[in-house]
């Protein structure tokens, strides 16, 4: 018997940003209902449901109750923090492959903003009592992810001389891509180089447009067969390829960290899988929590040659809507919201559709996408295509 | 300087057994020699895995300075950094007597203890006319 091939078929997208008044688990509700209808189906049709948020008390597999659904196949919460998305992408396309179940929403959702608190508390308040190993760390002052990710960026910058000026170059591209994006929360803010140098520092090197948004919102997919998806209300978007990669004892000792993720070895796995080289990939969505990781993913990736992304991205002519390299056309998560990997999963499908309206690449039949968790720890890539 | 006190659980026990003693234990593997992090769960295999003193002075390998703003207002900047013990583990920890627009790379650390509460907390302060 053939295994059926999967395919995404339906996206739903809450509202973004500064949205008060509603829990994770509201979200998420919302956007399994926005995503089946985009895909032209009934909550009834769904057999599976794969949850997932930034705590695991705030979004779960209660969700189903909230929906009403039964009889489901395939039912869990899964965790791989920024990889989650890209997993769930993955895991349910196997579940329709092995016909365990056939119509599946994955859904991940967040509510860490709260009316009248800064953005900077909402995830510093979230933190566990100072204990044990991590409350050692904190101690210290390394208590922020921000930070964490700034000693990563420093090793880069040490070993390559990568600079402040060449991570800037990134997040004022992807500001230019968020002024083409309606949904982006930065839509309407145009950003420049001046500007990002002289944004406050949050950790050095980090200035605070550096670092990602922090968005309350929900996101889901609809993965099921491709012939099924063929039936229905969009363009389905097939899933060719997948990997994951997980590089292990960061913070023990990795003397990769900073200068190699798992993108390296994950990239050409998925790649093969999806029988498609790099040079066949249109657009490129990349998890950008920083605009370090959105330069070291690149590298890694073999966009460009490992060590040189700092002058390679900053040349005119690379980056941003005009550029060659179509990265994160929607903004991505340092420019249009942070709904974890579910940032770079639903543009990654809104351009292999072709919906992208006035960020609407030209070439677009393969699409890549990453995933990216803890400080550089898990990892998921996709390979995403149009049909035929 | 260490912001407040630590609470330690079962796997951090032995640990600050030896921080109150102004040690910095790692985990050596009786079979192969190899000294490891801390953070190996030795409980696994006791007779396997001892503790043992590490010389305490490693080399930055990378740092950063965070910006914390207090009640006031006012901004501190505050070095940290991983550094490799000379051993060969790694270990994340704020570093002190150094100058935060310097390049840290390369820097000699020593560890030394702070009591905070009911433990005393490691963190790494340069080793004087070192770069």
């Amino acid at each position: 018997m053939a295994h059926p091939e999967p395919a995404v078929a339906g996206l739903g997208i809450t509202e973004q940003g500064k949205v008060y008044g509603r829990t994770a688990a509201q979200f998420a509700a919302e956007a399994v209902r926005l995503a089946v209808v985009d895909a032209g189906l009934e909550l009834d049709d769904l057999d599976g449901l794969l949850v997932s948020g930034r705590l695991s008390d705030s979004v779960g597999i209660d969700l189903q109750g909230s929906l009403g659904l039964t009889d489901l196949r395939l039912l869990t919460y899964m965790q791989g923090y920024g990889s989650t998305a890209g997993q769930m992408v993955q895991y349910a396309a196997m579940a329709v492959q092995a016909g365990m179940a056939d119509t599946i929403a994955i859904v991940w959702a967040d509510d860490p903003l709260k009316d009248r608190t800064r953005a900077s508390a909402a995830y510093a308040k979230a933190g566990s009592a100072p204990t044990g190993w991590r409350g050692i760390t904190t101690a210290n002052g390394i208590y922020s992810a921000n930070t964490m990710y700034a000693l990563a960026a420093r090793r880069h910058m040490a070993r390559y001389g990568t600079t402040q000026d060449h991570l800037g170059h990134i997040a004022v591209a992807q500001r230019e891509w968020a002024q083409l994006n309606p949904i982006a929360q930065f839509y309407g803010t145009p950003l420049t180089l001046e500007e990002y140098h002289a944004s406050r520092y949050i950790a050095e090197p980090f200035h605070l447009y550096d670092c990602c948004l922090i968005s309350n919102g929900g996101v889901a997919v609809i993965v099921t067969s491709l012939e099924r998806a063929r039936g229905l209300r969009q363009p389905p978007v097939r899933i060719l390829g997948w990997a994951q990669a997980h590089p292990g004892n960061v913070g023990i000792r990795n003397d990769d960290f900073g200068l190699v993720s798992g993108a390296a070895a994950a990239g050409p796995r998925a790649l093969e899988m999806a029988d498609t080289t790099l040079d066949e990939i249109g657009v490129v969505q990349v998890y950008d929590c920083y605009t370090f990781t959105a330069l070291l993913t690149l590298e890694d990736y073999g966009f460009i040659p490992k060590g040189e992304g700092g002058p390679a991205l900053a040349e005119p002519g690379m980056l941003g809507p005009k550029g060659r390299l179509k990265v994160n056309t929607g903004g991505g998560e340092l420019s249009a919201f942070y709904m974890w990997g579910m940032t770079p999963v639903h543009e990654a499908v809104v351009q292999a559709r072709g919906q992208g309206g006035a960020r609407q690449v030209e070439q677009y039949d393969r699409v890549l996408v990453s995933g990216n968790g803890g400080v550089l720890d898990y990892h998921s890539t996709l390979v995403l295509g149009t049909d035929r | 300087m260490i912001g407040f006190p630590v609470q330690r659980d079962e796997a951090t026990a032995e640990f600050f057994d030896g921080t109150v003693r102004g040690e910095f234990l790692l985990v050596r593997d009786t079979r192969t020699g190899a000294l490891l992090a801390p953070q190996f769960d030795r409980s696994v295999d006791p007779r396997r895995y001892e503790l043992v003193p590490a010389a305490g002075t490693g080399t930055v390998v990378s740092w950063a300075v965070v910006h914390q703003r207090g009640a006031d207002g006012a901004t501190s900047r505050v070095p940290v950094g991983i550094v490799e013990l000379d051993e060969g583990p790694w270990w994340w920890t704020s570093i002190e007597g150094v100058d935060p627009d310097d390049n840290l790379l390369g820097r000699h650390v020593v560890v030394a203890f702070e009591k905070v509460g009911d433990e005393a907390v490691p963190y790494f302060t340069a080793i004087e006319g070192t770069a």
